[in-house]
């Protein structure tokens, strides 16, 4: 009989996707299996996850959403990404503008003021 | 910046990569690892693969957008809370073509997703966790001891007591969340009276 203060305790034993799978499929020792129950009790994410994964008879439909998912993630950050990217690099180009105007003020303020000196 | 590093394991080192660097990759590292978890919920609530991949993917829109607005402590919670507001409206929309299933374990407290500070467990006795176990209702106690104590697995509980796999897993959690708050109150109400003979 284990300690019952470990009821108490919430297992930080984290479980991947590929253990997460083989429990569905029925694939995995029972140590395994009470390693992946305890995740369950302590997590409410994981707990409402695995009720609708359960609706899901061909669990290889699952891989296949997730890489679908995953996918179009990536593709999805690429463009934010780009947009991030082009948003520095036009704010760098009127940085550089700004410069050359401040630059340009002060060169013609000085010949202005020299001209008016000379006179 | 090195990339791929292996030992980033955590969602909060993530986080930090991310706010620190405004990279948008470590966002994918974080979110792909619950990709499955929240297609689970997405399903649960939306019953159809197809919609439930739509879902996903408007979730993963919406947590990036937000990531840059809010600084992030609890990933995890603050992820499943995003998820099942996205899915519970969902639902609304389509009110009548889908019902919707509303049991105990949609009320998430703070303790379910926040589980700091377990200091108070020093105190807690053999004696007010037996008394606690008691207070549970049948199913709750049945199933936190054939789980807990008699390290039986889901399906062993199943074939003992004729509940459903939902059945169990929902008496396990809220019996343990009662637990908890039952074990709360007696060392309260234990370090109260250590107190008050302090005092005397």
């Amino acid at each position: 009989m284990r300690k019952p203060f470990s009821i108490l305790l919430n297992s930080k034993e984290p479980i991947n996707e590929q253990m997460l799978l083989d429990y569905l499929d029925g694939k995995l020792t029972s140590n395994e299996n009470r390693l992946v129950e305890e995740w369950l009790n302590n997590s409410p994410l994981a707990s409402e996850a695995i009720e609708g994964l359960m609706q899901i008879r061909e669990k290889t439909k699952l891989t296949t959403a997730v890489k679908e998912i995953n996918h179009s993630l990536q593709k999805q950050l690429r463009k934010k990404h780009k947009r991030n990217r082009l948003l520095h690099n036009k704010m760098v180009y009127w940085i550089v503008i700004g410069i050359i105007v401040v630059l340009l003020i002060c060169i013609a303020t000085f010949f202005v003021v020299n001209i008016l000196h000379r006179k | 910046m090195a990339k791929k590093k292996e030992h980033i394991n955590t969602d909060e080192e993530l986080l930090a990569l991310f706010y620190s660097s405004e990279d948008t990759y470590w966002i994918g590292v974080l979110l792909q690892r619950y990709t499955l978890l929240l297609l689970g919920v997405c399903l649960k609530y939306l019953k159809d693969m197809e919609d439930a991949k739509d879902a996903v993917q408007q979730i993963d829109i919406k947590i990036i957008t937000e990531l840059y607005k809010h600084k992030v402590q609890n990933f995890k919670a603050w992820l499943f809370i995003v998820a099942r507001n996205y899915c519970l409206m969902e639902c609304r929309k389509n009110r009548g073509k889908r019902k919707i299933e509303i049991t105990e374990n949609l009320i998430v407290t703070e303790s379910d997703v926040d589980d700091k500070g377990e200091q108070w467990l020093m105190d807690v006795t053999q004696e007010m966790l037996e008394e606690s176990i008691m207070e549970l209702n049948e199913a709750q106690r049945k199933c936190v001891d054939l789980f807990y104590l008699q390290q039986k697995s889901y399906k062993d509980i199943m074939a003992l007591t004729g509940f459903d796999f939902k059945e169990v897993k929902t008496h396990i959690q809220n019996g343990k969340r009662n637990l908890k708050t039952f074990v709360i109150q007696k060392v309260k109400q234990y370090s109260n009276s250590k107190k008050n003979n302090l005092n005397a």
